[in-house]
């Protein structure tokens, strides 16, 4: 199998396109009302220091990824069961993500059409994007970031005539648990499911500083979302963000240029799709990695196929209604992620941590060659 | 206008027979000349046999006691005043029992030091090698009593004269294009780039025909693993007939199946040169006029040679031009049909209404519409191709009054319909290499998008992304320096920057990637 160095650059774009992902479409921290970007904040800020393990746990197993470093430290048998849970993690968020955009295309867009038809089709471009292979994600994510960039700028433009602070405030007066309690489910979601990258990425010698990849990513990302979750609240309201499952959808309808440019959501928000398409690819390219892993094969591109149309049954029949999906989202997916992007990760940094300090003093082994 | 001559014809054809005797397995192949001139002319008139254009002139010469000589060439395929001044005459007058003219000297060095006054003269032992150059032009002398045959390049052909070429006219720049002979337009390169680092490696390529390549990069800034990549590729080539790049393409490109090209062609000299300092590889295939350059990126579709030579603001102009008309040219259709059947909403009102009048009492859906515009529009740009130009207008004409006029009377066209596919159809003509791609991608985009509208769009984009993402060209990824918002790469590729400033060649392409030793702006 060839081994696919991601380049500095492409990680922090996947990274930043991964948190965008579904979270600009979705009502997230709806918990803390008007003061959302307290909430993001201080979801950015825990997120800081769980990030840094996923970093110092690729960093100490240079040129593997999770998967590997799970049967390195654990062993091969409980490494690999792990690295199947991992990988459900990873098939189920998928599901959810594409659930997520099926559902936002059907309600805004074309209520006629089944739901199937749209994850249907996303479904297959993330398992042909999947079986080319990640160089492909992170050279499409490459071109559709400064897509996104510019269509997101213009559309900030548009809408600043409708940008009322007022909306935000009083600020910081209600009781701080609303905005402790979005900031867990904001850490949950969206930021933390950056976990998924350890599976993706190995530390390489174009990548060297992880630690410097995921912060510069999970800061550029949260400040988009800061940055559109707060302008959001600021243009329609915590009681209308609160009763709407896609808020920024409305938003942006509010934007009129001079009575000719208006009702402009569609376009703004097939931008979204290119975010939510990569972030369908990589957690469908981790779930078909680690369920290889599990098998203990080492080619994973034969499960795309039969793993990309049970992704789509499987976020077919996840939910009955938007509604489900919302407060699936809401109440237990907070729960459901936490042993993956908390504690599991610890167990594998700590346990990494100390065979390492065992290690030392004997001969460095040469990992590379020992792999492969 | 070519010049078709019944040279050009055997040229093409010449080798049949001589793989047609190799077929046989006949005794000759492989065998040496011996010193027997009668019996070499037997083999070599067995193997040329019914080959009517081939002369063999008997010459005794002029020693004693006398010898036999025989000048075998192909009638049309040497220079006649080469051939009777510098070898017949030579040949005849020359006395060679005459001590003085040739002292010590063998009789072969004689002929060779003494006689054959042309510039390249070589020896040849093996048959099968003589009648391979002799019918590639070359003369043939075989002697009585000498073991080789001399071969000796005269060779003089009809070639078209040098013109502009047709395809990619300019308004300022070089006017000389690539012609059909090989070493004419060799020349045409050497004479743009006077340096000693200017490789070209000839090939024979063609089971049959064994036609002529050259494969010209420069050494120190071609990548020397893309030049092995060329060779190895070049190997595969097992085709018996080799008449134009497309042949040889097809088997080296990578993607074979994809519509985008991988690899570029181009007919002027100055662009196969500005390649070559890219950093690119060139192949030039004898009787075609198209150089073939490698490796081939998606950005190159947008470089026209024209904006190195107008001023970088008015070509970075000309260069973002060509970008959105080749957004508008593979997407206009899919938008309007998106936006009439299915996000009425964004359309502003008066425009609306006065595309839901103009579409009162057509009987078709916006969809089927744009297809059969689209076809239409295909169908005159092919008739007008190939047809000589005044009948190239008048169906130009016709397909506009009739298409246009008629069908928007007749109720059959809406009249913005007419609209998105004429600007479909001029936005293309920016992008004059794509035509295949954008026709295909707009078709493609149309379909996606008349099921689920923008986001069948959407859709479509994005598996043309995954699609693009994917090729490569050489080891070079196909859409590398384009997906870039990194300053230094943005120099030639979305806008083309000043010579000044552009200082480095494209990352991936060259080894030497240092293209100005002294950057910075001129300071008058």
């Amino acid at each position: 199998m060839k081994r696919e160095p991601l380049s500095f650059k492409q990680t922090v774009y996947l990274l930043i396109l991964f948190i965008i992902g579904s979270t600009i479409i979705l009502p997230v921290g709806t918990e803390a009302k008007q003061d959302i970007w307290a909430a993001v904040l201080l979801a950015i800020v825990m997120t800081l220091p769980v990030v840094l393990v996923y970093a110092r746990i690729l960093s100490l197993y240079p040129e593997r990824n999770l998967l590997e470093i799970n049967e390195q430290i654990l062993g091969k048998v409980v490494g690999r069961f792990i690295n199947f849970l991992f990988a459900f993690y990873a098939f189920t968020l998928c599901a959810l993500v594409l659930d997520n955009f099926g559902q936002f295309i059907n309600v805004t867009a074309i209520p006629e059409t089944p739901l199937a038809i749209p994850m249907l089709i996303l479904c297959l471009l993330a398992l042909w994007a999947t079986k080319e292979g990640l160089e492909v994600i992170a050279r499409s994510g490459e071109v559709y970031l400064p897509i996104i960039v510019f269509v997101a700028t213009f559309t900030f433009l548009f809408l600043t005539p409708n940008l009322n602070i007022n909306r935000l405030q009083p600020s910081l007066y209600q009781n701080s648990g609303g905005i402790v309690s979005a900031a867990l489910h904001l850490f949950s979601f969206p930021f933390a499911e950056t976990v998924i990258f350890t599976i993706i990425i190995y530390c390489t010698n174009k990548t060297k500083a992880m630690a410097k990849v995921y912060l510069a990513g999970l800061l550029i990302g949260g400040g988009i979302i800061l940055l559109s979750v707060t302008s959001v609240m600021a243009v329609i309201g915590p009681e209308r963000y609160q009763a709407s499952y896609f808020p920024a959808y409305l938003a942006v309808q509010t934007i009129n240029v001079g009575d000719f440019l208006q009702r402009v959501e569609v376009v703004v928000f097939l931008i979204a799709i290119f975010a939510g398409f990569i972030k369908i690819s990589l957690c469908f390219f981790a779930a078909c990695k680690g369920l290889s892993n599990a098998l203990g094969c080492k080619e994973y591109r034969f499960l795309t196929v039969p793993l990309g149309l049970l992704e789509f049954l499987f976020a077919s029949n996840l939910f009955n209604s938007t509604k489900q999906m919302a407060q699936w989202a809401s109440e237990v997916y907070l729960y459901f992620a936490f042993p993956f992007q908390v504690a599991l990760p610890m167990v594998i940094w700590i346990l990494g941590e100390v065979k390492r300090r065992g290690r030392q003093g004997s001969p460095e082994v040469d990992l590379h060659d020992e792999l492969r | 206008m070519t010049k078709v001559t019944p040279t050009g014809l055997r040229r093409n054809i010449c080798t049949n027979r001589l793989t047609a005797a190799a077929d046989k397995k006949s005794p000759q192949v492989g065998r040496n000349f011996n010193c027997a001139l009668g019996s070499n002319i037997k083999v070599i008139q067995k193997i040329l046999q019914n080959d009517g254009l081939v002369i063999y002139r008997k010459i005794r010469l002029d020693t004693n006691p006398f010898r036999a000589c025989y000048v075998i060439y192909v009638d049309g395929m040497v220079n006649s005043d080469l051939l009777n001044e510098n070898i017949l005459r030579h040949l005849l007058i020359f006395n060679f029992g005459d001590r003085r003219q040739a002292p010590k000297m063998s009789f072969s060095d004689v002929l060779m030091n003494r006689v054959l006054s042309t510039g390249n003269v070589q020896t040849e032992k093996v048959i099968d090698s003589a009648i391979q150059s002799l019918l590639y032009g070359n003369v043939l002398v075989l002697v009585d009593g000498i073991p080789f045959a001399f071969v000796i390049d005269a060779k003089g052909w009809e070639i078209r004269s040098i013109s502009e070429p047709e395809t990619e006219r300019v308004v300022r720049g070089p006017r000389e294009g690539f012609i059909e002979n090989l070493i004419t337009n060799l020349t045409m390169i050497r004479r743009k780039m006077i340096n000693p680092a200017l490789k070209m490696v000839f090939r024979d390529i063609g089971t049959r025909t064994r036609t002529k390549i050259c494969i010209i990069y420069i050494e120190g800034i071609a990548r020397p693993e893309i030049i092995q990549e060329v060779y190895r590729r070049l190997d595969k080539v097992q085709l018996d007939g080799i008449l134009e790049p497309e042949y040889i393409i097809e088997f080296i490109r990578d993607a074979p199946l994809s519509p985008y090209e991988t690899i570029g062609t181009t007919e002027r000299p100055d662009t196969a040169v500005g390649k070559l300092l890219e950093g690119r590889i060139v192949i030039m295939v004898d009787g075609s006029p198209f150089a073939i350059t490698l490796p081939y990126l998606f950005l190159e579709y947008f470089q026209a040679n024209k904006d190195y030579y107008d001023s970088f603001l008015y070509s970075s102009a000309n260069r973002l031009l060509r970008y959105i008309s080749f957004f508008l040219t593979t997407s206009t259709p899919a938008i309007y049909v998106a936006l009439v059947n299915f996000h009425q909403e964004m359309i502003p009102t008066r425009l609306l209404i006065s595309i839901a009048s103009a579409k009162e009492g057509v009987p078709f859906p916006a969809a089927i519409e744009a297809f059969i515009m689209l076809m239409a529009f295909q169908l005159l740009r092919e008739a007008g191709v190939r047809l000589p130009s005044p009948v190239g207008q008048a169906v130009s004409i016709v397909g506009a009054l009739i298409l246009g006029e008629a069908a928007v009377t007749a109720k059959i066209i809406s009249a913005p319909m007419v609209i998105v596919v004429a600007l479909t159809g001029i936005s293309g003509f920016l992008v004059p290499e794509m035509p295949g791609v954008s026709f295909f991608l707009s078709l493609f985009f149309l379909f996606s998008s008349s099921f689920i509208g923008f986001f069948g769009y959407i859709f479509a984009v994005i598996a043309v992304t995954i699609h693009m993402t994917s090729l490569r060209s050489f080891g070079l990824p196909y859409l590398s320096n384009l997906t870039s918002i990194h300053g230094k790469e943005l120099k030639d590729t979305v806008v083309r920057a000043p010579w000044w400033w552009m200082t480095y060649r494209p990352r991936l392409l060259s080894r030497d990637k240092r293209r100005l030793a002294d950057p910075g702006r001129p300071e008058p």
